[in-house]
């Protein structure tokens, strides 16, 4: 049995639908990524900076989306939704989950939180603007990666397509941010994704209306 | 055999640590990125991202990300020791620890190493650099806390990947003084830079820092214009 610390539009979602791919039992505590809000007790013990995802379990907790995520896969690997260690895609899979987390994740929060770079109000709109333009640029990477491939990893469906749709539905082009339609390989496996039973049902208010 | 495509400045060196932990044999190719090799005809058919470092394994694929380097190289050739074994009950707070040090610190330093990335006019970098000075403490924070609680390392007892990558990432700050209050991470750091197989490495870490400091004193930016 998991628990989970979740909240809309964080990356809590991405950890929920592997768990309904996986088919595990899991619970929803519920939690808030608003910086004006508190955070339960137990959550901040785990990850003190209150950031989600946090998973726990019987013999253990986590924090970090791409970690909890190379941990669901490995530890249920019967679901099939990762190569295994010996596999030859283990080396893309691991790559494609570091870029993800860190370089493009990492852009995003340039351009929702400008505040966390710059110290004055005034700066933000240009690290705002270089966030954006990095979106851009880690986008392209991902795109050329994908190519004409079915799936991000090649051939066969796996984690790192959960991911990448995740990562999709924080696009926000009133924001500034790039459009999906500009990287059409990553648009054509985000479709594929949100055509899945888990997705729908864990996506379903950003699926009624993307701007919620 | 792995060949492992680096250079001066580069993280190449953190995963030359994790070969010498390992004792797995490799070959080094320096490649010139303060003369733009890395984006090089030649370079770019290897590693068509022109990034460096990138591996190729014996079977011939090319990975880049220097953290996903390690952890293949770690999964593949020293699963319970440098990594957790898969049914350790520490798998999940190691890679949780590994990935904090990925995705939350790593972006910190490179904010302060480049800050020109991250803004638009050339004005902002000082800004950039000392506030992402303050999110690299921040993080520190965190994990002295957790390694007063259970250290010295990660695991406790169990040095592993994490540990090695806090410790080249310490070293790497110009500014050490901003760092003397985590007294759990140093100690960390000191353990892991003292290991037999690390010392020689970690010495040839602080004569590179010491003249990229040299460099960045002097105004030039060593990591190049993105």
């Amino acid at each position: 049995m998991y628990r989970l610390f979740y909240a809309p539009k964080s990356a809590s979602m991405g950890v929920r639908v592997l768990l309904e791919e996986i088919g595990a039992q899991y619970e929803l505590i519920e939690t808030s990524v608003d910086m004006n809000k508190s955070r339960p007790v137990e959550q901040l013990a785990l990850n003190p900076n209150g950031w989600i995802p946090v998973l726990i379990w019987e013999e253990g907790s986590m924090y970090e989306c791409a970690a909890i995520t190379v941990f669901l896969c490995d530890r249920h690997s019967e679901a099939g939704l990762a190569p295994v260690a010996d596999d030859p895609t283990r080396p893309l899979y691991l790559q494609t989950l570091v870029y993800f987390s860190n370089s493009v994740q990492n852009a995003f929060q340039l351009t929702y939180y400008p505040d966390r770079f710059v110290d004055h109000p005034q700066d933000e709109p240009s690290a705002r603007q270089r966030g954006n333009r990095r979106l851009g640029e880690t986008w392209r990477v991902v795109n050329d990666q994908i190519g004409e491939q079915q799936w991000t990893l090649g051939e066969r469906f796996s984690a790192a397509d959960i991911y990448l749709f995740m990562l999709t539905t924080w696009f926000r082009p009133q924001m500034g941010h790039p459009a999906l339609e500009e990287f059409p390989g990553v648009k054509r496996i985000a479709d594929a994704v949100m055509k899945r039973a888990s997705v729908q049902m864990v996506y379903q208010e950003w699926i009624a209306n993307p701007e919620y | 055999m792995y060949t492992l495509y680096g250079g001066k400045f580069t993280r190449a060196l953190m995963t030359e640590m994790v070969f010498a932990e390992l004792g797995v044999p490799y070959e080094l190719i320096a490649v010139d990125t303060m003369n733009a090799e890395h984006r090089s005809e030649a370079f770019l058919k290897i590693n068509p991202a022109g990034w460096v470092p990138a591996l190729k394994t014996p079977e011939g694929a090319v990975l880049y990300e220097t953290p996903a380097i390690n952890l293949y190289l770690a999964e593949r050739h020293g699963l319970g020791e440098l990594v957790p074994a898969l049914d350790d009950p520490r798998r999940g707070l190691f890679l949780s620890s590994l990935f904090y040090l990925t995705d939350e610190l790593e972006p910190a330093l490179k904010r302060y190493f480049f800050p020109h990335r991250y803004g638009v006019r050339d004005t902002d970098e000082g800004e950039i650099r000392q506030l992402s000075l303050k999110a690299v403490c921040a993080c520190l924070e965190v994990i002295d806390g957790r390694l007063k609680e259970s250290g010295p390392y990660h695991l406790g007892d169990q040095f592993s990947l994490a540990d090695l990558t806090l410790s080249f990432w310490i070293r790497c700050l110009l500014d050490k003084g901003a760092v003397s209050e985590f007294r759990a991470v140093l100690e960390c750091v000191d353990l892991v830079r003292n290991r037999p197989l690390l010392r020689r490495l970690f010495a040839n870490h602080d004569e590179s820092m010491k003249a990229y400091a040299e460099l960045d004193a002097d105004g030039q930016r060593p990591g190049g214009r993105q």
